[in-house]
């Protein structure tokens, strides 16, 4: 059970919602389009169920071209966002709707409806409020009669638009979990939409990163957050500090403050050739006193976060529009107990791993 | 908008001057008895003035019989037809965008903003004997001013808003997510409009509809002027007091009044009831 979009354009009045895009599913698969709001995921969602239809470019669900069909015809199943349940229905009759509307001849009896609502409301936990009325639930409890529901007619996709977005950040988690599990069960297609990376990343098996109505990378989530295709996945997918600068001998030479940092596979590459450094939080390493020439930075800010100590350091010596006003640095708890910083003391910077782009492409990425 | 909250506030406390409120509501309370229940009363007495024989013998003539059974009728055929087209007219404008929304927002409102008077004679002007099309459908042995069907078409236009007017801003905070679930769960338009769509506004619809009613059997403005006041034929219970009134007969015209004094004390109460029952389904929706 495949989804296939192919040079999907659509635009509402002067705004280009999706730009050319074409995008894979694989049977099973249980993939996230993420982007930030107005990126076009949304929209894109809406057209592989026929909720809204395309300018051109075409949708194909398992090998047949479906882009002129309705969503009856479709197979799929829609979460969304805001649940819509029908407020004047019990959660039991919300379930059954599906095959309630069924036609005569292939609607299942009284009997096989109820054993078949009573199921889907075991799967999802929630039988023991059948008799409530949405208003009577929960956020999390909505959403899982949404699913419940979207599941009773047995699609062959499931797709979900932003599934969690109105929930608050404990019941977020535990359906996360919850969907991921779901899914290894039944193993139906799915999509979900998302502008949450870390929600993507711990539930999705592949990630589609999204920006002004085109892809900008498809891949797993390990391959998005270490190798991103361009500096708006870099920087969408988890936090980065940005340097831009030029290239001078073994440095990065940012106007004055060198990173000692050059682009691997770059040494035919001639001097003063502008690229931009994008270094995650994590990928730095602070030290006290060093032997070796690195940039110097006093820190200005320390906050305990747990499992690890997030840092504000600012870059000594310099005045460039190449660099960060602070560079946001986190550390392990354990290093950070090791180096035993406070706020206004001298540490040295070294980068362990680098986002490499050449200004407004991308080129290399990988550590040094 | 903070500190009038405060001020109210301080009526409320202890030891704070009681006088304005006394003077505030005492105010009300005097205003309403003078314009509202005062003239109401009057109707009532002016109509058993006499007793209730005569009573009873003013409402049993044949005219008023004549001019009752119009009355229903008008509104048989108006608040059905304004019903099916308040809810066709709202569904467009909160469903869809088109080219010419913010017009058909605006021209259901037109009924309101013009005197009665004016879209009465508008269709004199169109369908009287020396109108555009009057004479054409005068020849065809189907007169539509001074008949009944002029009346029809003058209550139409009166009460095209009072459907549409309530359901449109209903339907639009609605929105429409539950009638694209039904749809994505395989629904018909047909099935989505009864079993989703009219159970949600079901209230809203309703009280336009009571409104509508009341407009419709009340209309005075629109229809004195198609009506030619033919007794027995063309004559509404409102035009049917102003006669007997303009005859004097008093107590015959306070009896008929009194019918439609009595007609908006049921309105009002069913509106109520309405109110309170969307209120109570908004309460358990909001539990």
């Amino acid at each position: 059970m495949s989804i296939e979009v192919r040079n999907i354009t659509k635009a509402f009045d002067d705004f280009k919602a999706l730009d050319n895009v074409s995008l894979n599913v694989d049977d099973g698969e249980l993939v996230a389009l993420l982007g930030p709001s107005g990126c076009g995921k949304t929209t894109l969602l809406r057209m592989i169920a026929g909720l809204d239809f395309v300018d051109e470019g075409e949708v194909w669900l398992n090998g047949e071209n479906v882009t002129g069909k309705h969503i009856k015809q479709r197979g799929v199943g829609f979460v969304f966002q805001h649940y819509a349940l029908f407020g004047h229905m019990t959660v039991f009759e919300n379930v059954a709707f599906g095959l309630r509307v069924l036609k005569r001849n292939e609607r299942p009896s009284e009997e096989q409806i109820r054993k078949r609502v009573h199921e889907l409301l075991d799967l999802v936990q929630l039988d023991w409020l059948s008799k409530r009325f949405p208003a009577q639930l929960s956020g999390g409890q909505r959403q899982r009669v949404a699913l419940a529901r979207a599941l009773a007619v047995e699609p062959k996709f499931l797709l979900l638009d932003e599934p969690f977005g109105a929930l608050d950040a404990n019941v977020r988690k535990e359906l996360r979990r919850w969907l991921r599990r779901l899914h290894d069960e039944l193993h139906v297609t799915s999509i979900f939409v998302t502008h949450d990376q870390e929600e993507a990343m711990e539930v999705a098996s592949r990630i589609v990163v999204m920006d002004k109505g085109r892809i900008e990378q498809v891949g797993t989530p390990e391959a998005v957050y270490d190798r991103p295709a361009s500096p708006f996945v870099s920087s969408f997918i988890g936090n980065v500090n940005v340097f831009h600068g030029r290239l001078q001998g073994g440095t990065l030479d940012t106007g004055g403050w060198q990173l000692p940092i050059r682009p691997p596979g770059s040494d035919d590459v001639g001097d003063d050739t502008p690229y931009a450094a994008y270094i995650r939080p994590h990928d730095f390493e602070l030290l006290k006193s060093t032997e070796e020439k690195l940039p110097e930075c006093r820190v200005k800010f320390i906050q305990p976060m747990g499992s690890v100590y997030r840092l504000e350091v600012v870059p000594e010596h310099a005045a460039s529009d190449g660099l960060p006003e602070v560079i946001d640095v986190e550390l392990p708890r354990r290093d950070f107990r090791a180096l035993n910083l406070s706020v206004g003391e001298r540490v040295y910077l070294r980068a362990t791993e680098t986002h490499w782009f050449e200004p407004e492409q991308p080129v290399l990425t990988g550590p040094r | 908008m903070h500190t009038q909250t405060l001020a109210l506030d301080r009526l409320d406390q202890p030891g704070a001057r009681q006088w304005p409120r006394y003077i505030l509501t005492g105010l009300a309370i005097f205003i309403i008895g003078l314009f509202l229940l005062l003239p109401l009363a009057a109707v009532l007495i002016e109509a058993f003035s006499e007793g209730w024989d005569l009573y009873v013998q003013a409402i049993n003539d044949r005219y008023t019989w004549e001019a009752i059974k119009l009355t229903l009728l008008v509104a048989a055929v108006v608040v059905p037809l304004n019903t099916v087209f308040g809810i066709a007219a709202a569904w467009m404008i909160a469903r869809f965008q088109f080219t010419g929304r913010g017009a058909l927002t605006t021209l259901i409102d037109l009924p309101f903003s013009i005197s009665p008077v004016i879209a009465g004679l508008i269709f004199v002007l169109v369908f009287g004997a020396h109108g555009w099309f009057g004479s054409w459908f005068a020849e065809q042995g189907f007169p539509i001013i001074f008949a009944v069907p002029g009346i029809i078409l003058a209550t139409l236009f009166v009460t095209v808003p009072f459907v549409a007017r309530e359901l449109i801003p209903l339907m639009q905070e609605q929105g429409s997510e539950e009638e694209e679930a039904a749809i994505a769960l395989g629904a018909g338009s047909w099935t989505m409009f009864w079993k989703i769509t009219l159970p949600k506004i079901k209230w809203g619809l309703l009280y336009g509809i009571i409104l509508c009613n009341a407009r419709a059997m009340g209309e005075f403005g629109a229809v004195s002027v198609v009506s030619g006041h033919i007794r027995g034929q063309t004559n509404t219970l409102p035009l049917h007091v102003e006669i007997l009134y303009n005859e004097y007969n008093f107590t015959a015209a306070f009896a008929v009044a009194s019918l439609l004094a009595g007609l908006a004390i049921l309105t009002l109460v069913l509106k109520s009831l309405v109110e309170w029952q969307q209120a109570r389904s908004l309460e358990r929706a909001t539990q």
